[in-house]
């Protein structure tokens, strides 16, 4: 007979973990969030690091896509709707969406792309652009938004894009980031794309994989999981987050980004162009495009003195040893997309210095 | 960016585009075209948009699914391998162990 274990045996295991230094990456910022709002980093061992990877598509996005969507933002006749966590990040040149904003441009924060509808019937004489940001788990809602917008036949919404796909960006960092022990797949990504995708990463790289949803207990899991599968010399995808992500993902979902996106090459902030990585819509949408394509220029290089996060990124560097860390760089006061957004690590790292366990 | 919460379905438009959900009393209104789902169903929604429909009947146990996970990995270490070295994961230990 097998005792139910409690959540405390796994914490005990992950605290008392004393064989060789491993680092798991979790590639979700809504992961990065929970992992400090409840002290994991400080509940395990100090040969455990958890490190952030290129999880939220805000920090991901490139300067010079911030300056395609101010374009438009001072253009007369114009309002800009975006995700509220778009709106400090500074373009190439410092200027941000709220900065705009406060001179008068057209700048207003959605909760999700439906909003441009009523929006867009309201005031026919405007034209409203969808800075539309994110990894699969968003781009549903912006291929359902352009159906409504053809059925509607509205013709006064445009999107510039800077969409992202997962897969690719995981590959790059298997093939380039050698020291990594396992990977805590992000969970609604996984709702789309499914868990069994990362199963050819896992044999070829050899890198165990954990779905995880985002309580405590779920990431604790998953984290115990990903030890037990180096302990145990395995390299394969469990999922713990099966109420929510299927083997196969939402093949509805996919079949809908499939319809009005196709892949092609994007840039990482951080990572430079990956191949494949950006859904860019396809050319029977091509007339509400307002400007994705061409947004291409070398992120590894950092658009403001001294800001490192193309480093934090990618796990390279913890937020607090960037130079500019809570000197010059706030969240009241960012200089680079880390610090801006709700689920960059900076950010999190900021809100919760304090109850942070130094890992290096 | 990519969070998402459960929500009760309780109204779909005729068109099946819309829907409402309702957030612990706070009434939403959301896409559904990505999912299929009825009036009833938990939807996880992110960014007014149903991504998943969500089984809440099959509670999340993942304490269940690393016991299943361990068993694999008794089975092995009974095997002959202990584990890199040599250290036993006491965590699900049989009941006569512990």
């Amino acid at each position: 007979m097998k005792q139910p274990a409690q959540i405390q045996d796994v914490v005990a295991q992950l605290r008392g973990y004393e064989g060789e230094p491993l680092r798991f990456m979790e590639i979700c910022g809504t992961h990065t969030s929970s992992i400090f709002r409840h002290g994991i980093r400080d509940l395990v061992s100090s040969q455990i690091r958890l490190i952030a990877g290129p999880g939220c598509p805000v920090c991901v996005t490139p300067a010079l896509y911030i300056d395609r969507v101010l374009t438009w933002a001072k253009k007369p006749g114009c309002v800009v709707l975006s995700f509220g966590d778009m709106l400090k990040v500074p373009g190439s040149k410092g200027e941000s969406l709220s900065l705009a904003q406060a001179s008068g441009a057209q700048v207003e924060i959605i909760y999700g792309p439906h909003e441009v509808l009523e929006k867009a019937q309201n005031h026919p004489d405007r034209v409203f652009v969808l800075a539309a940001v994110g990894f699969e788990t968003t781009i549903p809602a912006y291929a359902l938004l352009l159906d409504e917008v053809r059925r509607l036949n509205l013709k006064n919404i445009k999107l510039v894009t800077a969409l992202k796909r997962l897969m690719p960006a995981l590959e790059f960092i298997c093939q380039n980031e050698t020291g990594i022990s396992g990977f805590l797949a992000p969970g609604h990504v996984s709702a789309i794309i499914g868990s069994q995708v990362y199963a050819p990463l896992a044999k070829e790289y050899h890198k165990p994989f954990a779905v995880a949803g985002f309580s405590a207990e779920q990431i604790l899991a998953a984290v115990y999981g990903l030890l037990r599968q180096v302990q145990n010399g395995k390299a394969e995808v469990h999922n713990y987050y099966r109420s929510a992500v299927k083997p196969e993902g939402n093949v509805k979902a996919r079949r809908i980004i499939d319809r009005v996106f196709e892949p092609g090459t994007a840039a990482w902030r951080g990572l430079g162009d990956i191949e494949g990585s950006g859904y860019y819509l396809k050319e029977e949408y091509r007339d509400f495009d307002g400007g994705s394509f061409g947004i291409r220029e070398d992120m590894t290089q950092p658009q403001n003195q001294g800001c490192r996060c193309a480093e934090v990124i990618i796990g390279r560097l913890n937020p607090d040893e960037c130079p500019r860390f809570a000197k010059g760089c706030t969240p009241q006061n960012p200089q680079g997309p880390c610090m801006v957004s709700e689920e960059g690590s900076c950010g999190i790292w900021f809100r919760h210095q304090g109850r942070v366990q130094r890992v290096l | 960016m990519c969070i998402a919460l459960p929500g009760k379905l309780i109204e779909v438009d005729e068109l099946g585009f819309f829907g409402t959900v309702d957030f612990q009393g706070n009434k939403v209104d959301v896409t559904l075209g990505a999912v299929d789902a009825k009036v009833g169903d938990y939807v996880l929604i992110h960014a007014g948009n149903a991504i998943e429909v969500v089984t809440l009947e099959e509670a999340e146990d993942v304490m269940a699914l690393l016991a299943e996970l361990e068993g694999a990995y008794a089975e092995d270490e009974a095997g002959g391998e202990n584990g890199e070295n040599g250290q036993v994961f006491p965590l699900f230990r049989g009941g006569e162990d512990a």
